[in-house]
């Protein structure tokens, strides 16, 4: 008789856990599901805080401080960070930066830091002057680092495809857009342009 | 010994043994993190997002950066690279390295056709809708509020379909609501952007014809026993003959020598006479002089560079002293094709790089002086001529006496 009972407190104990499991496993597949959907859609954020960075920033190199001496701060620019294969086979960080200068029409690209190329700039019209500066930006920082360093309160958050760029985002934020792959700046671009058309 | 014990000391052995056969070389192995590509391609992505709504207000196709109405961003970097492939063939980097290099290119347009082929796939699988998506992006939205504080900073997060973040609203992100004019607009696109990339491509293509060059050097001179030439030759990146040698002041000057020096810690030991290119901010000494093309061609930069800009754009020092050597100092990451005249004779065309960082700090760069003889000793002219666009750093000139 006990033996029977105790089999059936069994069966019963065992369909509870199993239940149980189930709906463990239901919440955890569900949940993974809503976060995978989550990371994979646009979506604005404001009011964000993040805990405070260590001071992140680049130092200017003297040439392109000599330029911001002479011009002021550039309207405009965008820099890419990246890696290149050097002569030896070793690998060099690269920070690729391109100023506009709109009043005094010039547009100048810097290779970490030294000058690459000058030319008359592409953009005309009317600016748009944001408080943002190159050197608010360093390669590889992280968005809590960005948004406390050119001091951002909402940005617009899109991720990229997969198949485009692997663990990708795209933000905008006021006056400029910036990338992140593997939550590392690879790109940031500050606009100008007149604004109304 | 029991079974698993001996199995284990077997494998202990072979791990020991195959990481002393590797090479170091192979173990030494860097790999690039961040490649200039997926760089391009998501600053492509974020300009892709601003440009619809240009497209669909009439402005021609060929304004915009992308090459087809159905393109996407892979498209651009296909449409690069295969002109890489033509430039390529056009640039006689000889027929080993060449083939070289072509194989690689054309490898690496048809994985960016593959993998444009795959971004729209699953662009066009998002677009699709049913039960599962709709459920699961409900979901996602219900978590939003939880991921907000985990993951937003503890920010508001409002969330989107992919179909509602139409440029209009992109654009609300960036310009407060209002769009740029169309023509400052297109301006982004058409000039800047595929600018950029092109020239970040390119750089990244000869560096790899660079790095496959220095390969084969390598390789050669593994296999034989002649001793590295020390004249100037026609190949797109020259090695340097010696290091740091001006650190010692070498005692002679042989009759042409391309030096790199280390100045992380160290001024170079100077030349008898040093002239600087920028003569405006620092005066040559007396006996000297220093002639350069007018601004644009060439700009006075710091203290005491000149940078040639323009095809043709030079700058020269001559003496009437007589003088045993002369030579010349260029400073950068990136040194554009030149040439170096002493008393109107040719002494190098092929210091086209000094794309070597001295240590990982990016600004410490390759620094390279090249020298030559006067022979016999006597009034010196030494002439640097940009032969493209870009930039030829030149630094100061340097003259030795009897």
């Amino acid at each position: 008789m006990n033996l029977k009972r105790n089999k059936s407190s069994c069966v019963i104990l065992s369909v509870l856990a199993f239940s149980f499991l189930c709906v463990l496993a239901t919440i955890a597949i569900l949940s993974g599901a809503g976060v995978f959907e989550y990371i994979n859609t646009p979506r604005l954020v404001s009011g964000f805080s993040f805990a405070t960075q260590p001071d992140a920033g680049y130092q200017l190199s003297e040439i392109q401080q000599g330029y911001i001496d002479e011009n002021g701060y550039p309207a405009s620019f965008s820099i890419l960070f990246y890696q290149q294969e050097d002569i030896n086979g070793g690998i060099q960080d690269i920070r690729y930066e391109t100023w506009y200068y709109l009043d005094n029409d010039i547009q100048v690209t810097f290779f970490n830091g030294m000058v690459s190329q000058t030319e008359a700039s592409p953009l005309e019209g009317g600016t748009t002057a944001w408080e943002y500066r190159p050197e608010m930006f360093d390669a590889y920082m992280s968005r809590a680092q960005v948004a406390q360093s050119a001091h951002i309160q909402e940005w617009l958050i899109v991720p990229v495809e997969k198949a485009l760029v692997q663990d990708a985002e795209v933000y905008y934020a006021d006056g400029l857009t910036f990338g992140f792959q593997n939550d590392e700046l690879v790109f940031v671009e500050v606009f100008t342009g007149e604004q109304g058309d | 010994m029991k079974p698993t014990g001996k199995l284990i000391y077997i494998l202990v052995i072979l791990v020991l043994l195959s990481s002393s056969v590797i090479p170091t070389k192979v173990q030494a192995a860097q790999k690039i993190e961040h490649d200039a590509d997926d760089a391009i391609l998501l600053m492509a992505a974020s300009h892709r997002m601003l440009d619809s709504e240009v497209a669909y207000s009439g402005v021609p196709k060929t304004a915009a950066i992308f090459p087809q109405s159905n393109a996407n961003e892979v498209d651009i970097l296909i449409d690069i690279y295969s002109q890489q492939i033509d430039r390529a063939r056009q640039m006689g980097y000889g027929d080993q390295l060449e083939a070289r290099l072509l194989d690689e290119l054309e490898a690496k347009v048809f994985n960016l056709q593959q993998k444009a082929q795959a971004v729209e796939a699953e662009r066009n699988s998002r677009r699709r809708r049913g039960f599962f998506r709709r459920f699961f992006r409900s979901l996602g939205r219900g978590v939003g509020w939880v991921m907000g504080k985990v993951m937003e900073g503890g920010g508001k997060v409002v969330q989107f379909g992919i179909e509602e973040v139409a440029p209009q609203m992109i654009k609300g992100a960036v310009f407060g609501g209002s769009p740029l004019t169309a023509a400052a607009f297109r301006a982004t696109f058409r000039q800047m952007l595929r600018k950029r990339i092109e020239e970040v491509i390119i750089r990244k293509v000869e560096n790899r014809a660079a790095a496959l060059q220095a390969e084969s050097e390598h390789e050669l001179m593994a296999n034989s026993d002649v001793p590295e030439s020390t004249a100037a030759s026609s190949a797109p990146i020259i090695q340097p003959t010696t290091e740091n040698q001006l650190l010692e002041s070498a005692p002679t000057c042989p009759p042409f020598e391309v030096v790199r020096v280390d100045i992380r810690n160290n001024h170079p030991a100077y030349p008898d006479v040093v002239v600087y290119a920028n003569s405006e901010a620092v005066a040559p000494p007396t006996g000297f002089q220093v002639s350069y093309s007018p601004h644009p061609a060439s700009l006075a930069v710091n203290t005491y560079w000149r940078l040639l800009w323009k095809v043709g754009s030079r700058v020269e020092a001559s003496t009437t002293e007589t003088v045993t050597c002369a030579g010349v100092f260029l400073v950068g990451h990136d040194i554009t094709p030149n040439e170096i005249y002493l008393n109107g004779e040719l002494i190098s065309n092929s210091v086209t790089y000094a794309q070597e960082p001295i240590d990982r700090d990016p600004r410490v760069t390759g620094f390279f002086y090249i020298r030559a003889a006067v022979d016999p000793p006597g009034p010196a002219t030494i002439t640097v001529v940009a032969l493209k666009e870009g930039a030829v750093p030149v630094y100061f000139f340097g003259f030795d006496l009897p």
